[in-house]
């Protein structure tokens, strides 16, 4: 059981991380294309 | 006087263990088979030829040291106490390259920055959540190898050294080996390297086995207009992803450095580091890492009875993480309407850019006008950034 709890942990912190910097790539894109259609 | 002492390398066997003797013997025409198929190109010849001509100077290039004790002239990776270690940095010739750029991780660090050159993460700006969502498939390996690990008897941090094999990527392996696991460091390294360089091979038949022939050749068509993003623009999200990670995960701020500078040196377009680090620091550290992976495959060393149990591991670990990418790849295909290519789940693999490479060519085998290779280069870089968290949470929490 303590066998699975830490590839468990790993793959959920790993896919918060992974899906909260995919997020910030695509909120960081809509600022930029924004900013530069407003420039 | 004896004869056979006058040639201490063959004189050497007769006074080791009768297995050590017969196992130099395999590992020099091992060496010498590697040298082979890296010259054919069936496995990566930028490592290979290096590592077979060290396996096979490193094993027969045994001579008597002080007393009755056998070592070479070239390298010894045991060595940790201080005065021992200057000693040694003064005979043996690959020491200080072992000790200075290897045991402490600059090389993989180096190894990576020339990743980060190779990579254009407009691919990944372009489609983030499609390519992340392939590269976390793609660490099946990497999840599921543990336990196993752990179940054959493996500690806690060799387990998951181990299991980062199948993130497919060399320098994060060495450089969690180094953190996780020092004492299989060795091991664990040239176990990694060998089968990494197998995947370029051995990918295509698992596609082959997993996607049909009637899939493999779809072609994805671009519904969205693709919006150009400039060099600035990829050099801002290299600084913003790179500080992020770096605040969440410091014990992996060393490769999250070395990978993002390479992005951004890539990206301010600064000729003569992109030339520094992709002609110099990339080629130079591959071959040293060839080269000292080579040296460190001394029958002595491999005798350790992990040995077995980490080959199995690794090529599970890869087969896992393969497995696991396809599987990604018809995640997305089914939530795509199946406007998407199954096969691109391979380059979610990592590995960067052989997988990606794989993706592109067993398409065009069966379609050739299918151009699939962006989205398979943004699966990559993801994998890489995936291999990366991954990997330092396995260090936070295991430390």
């Amino acid at each position: 059981m303590f066998n699975l709890f830490v590839p468990l942990q790993v793959l959920l912190i790993g896919i918060v991380v992974s899906y909260g910097i995919a997020s910030l790539i695509k909120g960081l894109k809509f600022c930029v294309q924004h900013f530069s259609k407003a420039d | 006087m004896n004869f056979l002492n006058l040639f201490q390398g063959i004189s050497t066997m007769f006074h080791q263990d009768t297995s050590i003797a017969v196992l130099r013997i395999v590992l020099i025409l091992f060496g010498g088979l590697l040298v082979y198929l890296g010259k054919k190109e069936t496995l990566e010849p930028l490592i290979m030829i290096p590592m077979g001509f060290g396996m096979i100077a490193v094993n027969a290039g045994m001579l008597f040291l002080s007393g009755s004790h056998i070592g070479n002239l070239i390298i010894d990776p045991l060595i940790s106490a201080p005065d021992e270690l200057m000693k040694y940095m003064q005979i043996n010739f690959l020491q200080p390259v072992y000790t200075l750029t290897f045991s402490n991780g600059l090389i993989a660090c180096l190894v990576f920055m020339g990743v980060g050159i190779m990579c254009d993460i407009g691919y990944v700006i372009a489609n983030p959540f499609i390519s992340i969502t392939i590269a976390l498939f793609g660490e099946m390996g990497t999840i599921l190898t543990y336990p196993i690990a752990k179940l054959m008897g493996l500690s806690s941090g060799a387990a998951a050294a181990t299991a980062i094999i199948g993130g497919a990527d060399g320098p994060m392996v060495l450089f969690a080996s180094l953190k996780l696991a020092p004492e299989y460091f060795v091991p664990i390294s040239i176990v990694a390297y060998l089968y990494l360089s197998l995947t370029y091979g051995g990918y295509p038949y698992l596609i082959k086995l997993l996607v049909p022939k009637s899939i493999r050749g779809t072609a994805v068509v671009k519904t969205k207009p693709q919006h150009n993003i400039t060099s600035g623009q990829k050099l801002l999200f290299a600084v913003v992803i790179n500080a992020v990670l770096c605040l969440l995960f410091p014990v992996g701020a060393p490769l999250f450095l070395s990978f993002f500078l390479g992005i951004a040196i890539r990206e301010s377009g600064i000729v003569k580091y992109i030339k520094l680090i992709q002609d110099v620091f990339l080629y130079g550290a591959t071959f040293f890492l060839g080269l000292i992976l080579g040296v460190l495959c001394d029958a002595s060393t491999l005798m350790n009875p992990i040995v077995l149990k980490l080959l199995v591991l690794g090529m599970l670990a890869l087969l896992l993480s393969g497995i696991g990418g396809l599987i990604g790849g018809y995640v997305v295909y089914l939530f795509r309407h199946k406007n998407f290519n199954p096969v691109i789940g391979i380059a979610g693999v990592s590995c960067v850019p052989s997988t990606a490479k794989v993706a592109q060519r067993e398409v065009a085998k069966v379609n050739r006008a299918a151009f699939i290779l962006d989205y398979a280069l943004g699966a990559n870089i993801c994998g890489v950034i995936t291999t990366s968290i991954l990997t330092a949470v396995y260090i936070t929490v295991l430390s």
